[in-house]
């Protein structure tokens, strides 16, 4: 009883905390401590914290909330189911992993805010990288119109980057090839000389066996997604069939370059030992090399990707973030200045920049600034160091677009599960011989498959 | 009101009130959602404005279509399976060895072997993730004992993804299991054995006939944990594979459930994969009291 009495007078003498104008849920920690202020990057500390800068600006608290990933999916689930919305934050980043979900319901029922108005007022709308609006909306069935939920933080094209010291030793010149064919046959060479040099097992880029991830990419080069805008399947699609075919036999069989690599983080300990040589990089993922090995700069070079055919593009897009609007927010002008603010606004450039955070934006007109071009010499280059922000920023213009649907996570997990039998069949014959017809039964059965389940799961209220 | 009539109100109210603060939070926490979601399971929704009965639909395309439920059950019944087969005799063994009063230091390592199930899966996945890894310790001490580099990979090959979440859930259960046994084990009658022992009973019989039957009861108890912690595994491979792990071979009921309610947000499914689960839970138990029935007729 008196601890309770003593608590309770505690609690009531507290001072409680102001509230806030505007509440933004994060799972990013780097973007809700550049918000915040907290960070000291490279290039100096943010200061005044964005919130403060706005805050200073429109008169307007924030808060910011930083929130675990997988915890803020749920709770944001929650709330948007709740007709309450008492919970709910004016605004949400949302990874591109969990936006599917997030976008099931009609569009008048999706717990974001469509931004259209707001972007095409701005004229914001024709300032961003188009494509990368793709993930984060959806078409109306009715008026065919795309309809959108959220802002791009980033575009995140996709390049390769190679161990150039043992590419060069072995006398294969990697970027040479402009095909995914000659890449292979060039990686075949790379290995065998390895092979003849004292490391068989050493494989020329890192691939996922199991995986969806290298092979989504690929498809993506090819304007191919497992389930476009419209919610219409590509399994059938020829291009599918020869792209699951091919990175099947990039890592079983005679041919086979390819090798899975340690989870997390623990694939640059991979490349820094040389147990593969190769691996896509979108931005995000490049300066983990540099943080986690090292002993890497100056053996490193990044090339664009090879394409299969003309027509494809020379990079694709991997991971994604973007922030959007709750349709509950009392006060969604306001909501929209903070979004502008923290998104597009170059004093939110400058802070990411500050920040050290290089991840290209997706506002082209930023991508002049010199921090993306700079030639960086934990890159190899005859020039002293590559410039591998003037390279992403080549590709950033021509990224494929990806779109994102409930039930593009279990395409996927079907797709390699698929790309899987086939390495399986590779393995057992030796080569694809015979595959092809076997192949695109199994993908007829697994859009068949995934035609069931979107069927099922429709609704129409 | 007279002094009687109040004592007797009082009396008579007296049991209902303390049972309310449990029955209250009971009712709020535990029914009122647990009879939402048998409802939701089914339905189907879709947002917070729309839902429609659509009967037994959920549950007949979950165990008549759904390829991936299927993979999910497959899977977790394998692990089920195995972890229980191998959990059951690896904790049982380490129960009898350290029940001897031979050994020294056995409190030590009691609580040594015990201590693994303190620290809880998540932790257990964060661990192993980095023992498994290419160049993990695990790969290296098999690369030593054979001579040369050898790479197990046992995160990302399809046919190694269970036998991985297997280990790392033996290494984390082992000692919980143990700590049971050997409670039993103390409960077992010393003057059984020494009767025994009497009469000329070996080791192999005394087990069989004395210390197997005396601990038949608890041995049933762990056998059903065992079998519904398997049945509800989820943070273990989701922390390990980082998702459903190569070719979905990770998947387990809870996992997919996850998938359904927070990637692809049909909760009407996923509550109907949530029921089939108790479904399953509940087949076991009955199970359990089929056959590892408590009383005398069982030994007890």
């Amino acid at each position: 009883m008196l601890a309770a009495a003593v608590s309770g007078v505690a609690v009531w003498k507290y001072p409680a905390p102001q509230r806030a104008d505007l509440v933004l849920w994060t799972f990013d920690q780097t973007d809700a401590r550049i918000y915040r202020g907290e960070l000291s990057g490279v290039l100096g500390s943010v200061t005044p914290s964005l919130a403060e800068q706005f805050e200073r600006r429109f008169g307007l608290r924030v808060r910011v909330s930083l929130i675990g990933q997988m915890g803020e999916n749920i709770r944001l689930a929650s709330a948007f189911m709740s007709e309450a919305g008492a919970q709910t934050p004016d605004l949400c980043e949302i990874e591109i992993h969990s936006i599917g979900q997030f976008l099931r319901p009609p569009i008048g029922d999706v717990g974001l805010l469509p931004l259209n108005d707001f972007l095409e007022k701005s004229g914001w709308d024709r300032r961003i990288v188009s494509s990368r609006f793709a993930p984060w909306s959806k078409i109306d069935p009715l008026t065919g119109e795309r309809i959108i939920f959220g802002v791009p933080a980033d575009v995140h094209p996709v390049t390769i980057t190679y161990r150039k010291d043992l590419f060069d030793e072995a006398g294969v010149d990697l970027e040479g090839g402009k095909t995914w064919g000659d890449f292979q046959d060039r990686c075949l060479a790379f290995q065998a000389y390895w092979g003849a040099h004292g490391r068989p097992d050493r494989r020329a880029i890192a691939l996922s066996t199991g995986g969806p991830d290298e092979i989504v990419e690929m498809l993506l080069q090819r304007h191919v997604n497992l389930i476009d805008g419209n919610g219409k399947l590509h399994f059938t699609d020829e291009k599918l069939l020869e792209t699951a075919i091919f990175y099947a036999q990039l890592l079983a069989g005679p041919r086979a370059i390819g090798a899975d690599v340690s989870s997390g983080v623990g694939w640059t300990e991979d490349l820094a030992r040389g147990n593969v040589c190769a691996v896509c990089t979108p931005d995000w993922k490049a300066d983990y090399i540099r943080e986690f090995s090292p002993e890497l700069a100056g053996k490193v070079r990044m090339m664009a990707l090879p394409r299969f055919e003309d027509g494809d593009a020379p990079t694709s897009t991997s991971g994604g973030t973007m922030i959007g609007i709750c349709r509950d927010c009392p006060h969604p002008e306001e909501a929209w200045k903070l979004l502008e603010f923290l998104y597009l606004s170059p004093e939110a450039n400058a802070a990411r920049i500050a920040a050290g955070d290089d991840v290209l934006p997706a506002v082209p007109e930023y991508w002049s600034e010199p921090v993306y071009h700079r030639r960086d010499s934990f890159f190899c280059d005859a020039g002293g160091g590559q410039d591998v922000g003037g390279l992403y920023v080549q590709l950033a213009g021509e990224i494929p677009e990806r779109y994102v649907t409930p039930y593009t996570f279990q395409a996927e997990l079907v797709l390699a599960a698929v790309v899987h039998r086939a390495q399986d069949y590779i393995a057992s014959h030796g080569g694809t011989e015979g595959l092809r017809p076997v192949c695109a039964r199994w993908l007829a059965e697994a859009q068949e498959e995934m035609q069931r389940r979107i069927d099922f799961g429709k609704f129409e209220p | 009101m007279n002094r009687d009539r109040w004592w007797r109100l009082q009396t008579r109210a007296a049991p209902y009130l303390f049972v309310s603060p449990f029955l209250v939070i009971f009712c709020v926490f535990m029914l009122y959602p647990l009879s939402r979601s048998l409802v939701l399971s089914f339905e189907k929704t879709i947002g917070p404005r729309h839902s429609a009965f659509v009967g037994l639909s959920n549950y007949r395309y979950l165990l008549g279509h759904d390829r991936l439920f299927g993979l999910a059950l497959l899977n977790t019944a394998a692990y089920t399976v195995a972890f229980l087969a191998l959990q059951i005799p690896m904790s049982l063994g380490l129960a009898l060895l350290l029940n001897s009063r031979r050994i020294l230091f056995r409190d030590l390592f009691r609580f040594s072997f015990f201590s693994s199930y303190l620290v809880g899966q998540v932790f257990v996945g964060v661990i192993f993730f980095q023992l498994f890894g290419p160049d993990g310790l695990i790969n290296h001490a098999v690369s030593i004992v054979a001579g040369h580099r050898v790479v197990i990979p046992w995160l990302s090959s399809p046919n190694l993804v269970l036998p991985s979440v297997l280990i790392a859930s033996l290494w984390l259960a082992t000692g919980y299991g143990m700590v049971y046994f050997l409670a039993a084990l103390q409960s077992v009658d010393p003057e059984l054995y020494e009767a025994a022992e009497m009469d000329g009973a070996g080791n192999w019989q005394r087990f069989v006939h004395i210390t197997l039957p005396g601990i038949r009861p608890m041995l049933g108890y762990v056998v059903l944990v065992g079998a519904i912690g398997g049945f509800q595994l989820f943070e273990l491979p989701f922390v390990l594979l980082q998702g459903a792990g190569p070719n979905a071979r990770g998947l387990t009921v809870v996992m997919y459930l996850f998938v359904m309610g927070f990637n692809t947000g049909d909760l009407g499914y996923a509550s109907a994969i949530g029921w089939m689960l108790v479904v399953i839970l509940l087949a076991l138990t009955f199970i359990k009291f089929r056959f590892f029935r408590f009383g005398p007729e069982s030994g007890n």
